[in-house]
């Protein structure tokens, strides 16, 4: 991976009435490293599209605020909270 | 004496078509109000999904995945619970927590799956407050399915809010907003590169989910 060339992208999307967040979508892409050239290759113009890279799509979907039902952590599970 | 009254009226006229417009919301104001809504929620639920890997196009379609992931993330006051292939607890804005092995509850970081888990599944809160670091990349961009649906800026915009969602919107500030600024934008788009986007792939390949990494 690159760190030289990386690129990230948020796409918050609202409700309806534009008084909350309902997703949240977040693409990170970071140039792929040519093999054999660890960061000493120039940086390509086209390593975040038509070059192979790495990207990761993240996508939250919010539901259900202020209406989440009380839940139980169990005792074990609780005492490793700290 | 007519012409002179016509041009009383075109002056008292005058200051009233002139009169400024309700401006409209700009995004970086949208999302500072939604992020400090967000932040008053006692509880809410995040679906989660996180696809990563090889990739191509400008688009970054995944063409060689390496991660293909579903959470549940339900968060209720200073507690989240995570539900993906283990099941596991942490308390809000911490990364460490539980997770169950079988039977066994173990620290949530240690086993693989876990650790992937937590790292994947970030805090949207903190989602939200690294957007709002780069609000002023931020701008609206048209959101499919806006053209049918009716949007209030008013009493939403301006008002106090409980932190509850209930669907209803004000009759008056709604046709007041819609006939003053038309529909607004739902849809806000931050683009932004360099350390920002390098700190998400350390976090990614702390998760040790990327290139088979354990």
């Amino acid at each position: 991976m690159d760190k030289r060339q990386t690129q990230l992208r948020y796409d918050i999307y609202l409700s309806q009435d534009r008084s909350r967040v309902e997703r949240i979508k977040l693409v990170t892409a970071a140039a792929a490293k040519p093999e054999g050239q660890a960061g000493r290759a120039k940086p390509s113009p086209t390593a975040l599209t038509s070059d192979e890279h790495v990207a990761f799509h993240y996508e939250y979907t919010f539901s259900e605020e202020n209406a989440i039902q009380p839940y139980d952590v169990p005792p074990e599970a609780a005492k490793l909270l700290d | 004496m007519r012409s002179s009254l016509l041009i009383l009226g075109a002056m008292c006229a005058l200051p009233l078509s002139a009169a400024p417009r309700k401006k409209p919301e700009k995004p970086a104001q949208a999302l500072k109000r939604v992020t400090k809504a967000f932040a008053k929620l006692k509880s809410y639920r995040a679906d989660i999904t996180v696809k990563g890997g090889m990739a191509k196009g400008h688009t970054h379609m995944i063409t060689q995945g390496t991660v293909d992931d579903a959470y549940a993330m339900t968060v209720l006051g200073k507690l989240t619970r995570l539900q993906g292939p283990v099941l596991g607890y942490r308390l809000r804005g911490q990364v460490d927590g539980a997770a169950q092995v079988g039977q066994q509850w173990k620290k949530l970081l240690t086993p693989k799956e876990g650790r992937s888990m937590s790292r994947l599944c970030q805090p949207p809160e903190a989602l939200l407050a690294e957007a709002m670091r780069l609000k002023r990349h931020a701008r609206y961009e048209d959101s499919p399915g806006d053209s049918g649906g009716s949007v209030v800026l008013g009493s939403v915009a301006n008002g106090e809010d409980d932190g509850t969602r209930t669907g209803k919107t004000g009759g008056s500030s709604k046709a007041k907003g819609e006939e003053e600024l038309g529909p607004q934008p739902r849809h806000i788009v931050i683009e932004a590169s360099g350390s920002v986007a390098v700190e998400h792939f350390e976090r990614v390949l702390s998760s040790g989910c990327l290139l088979g990494g354990g």
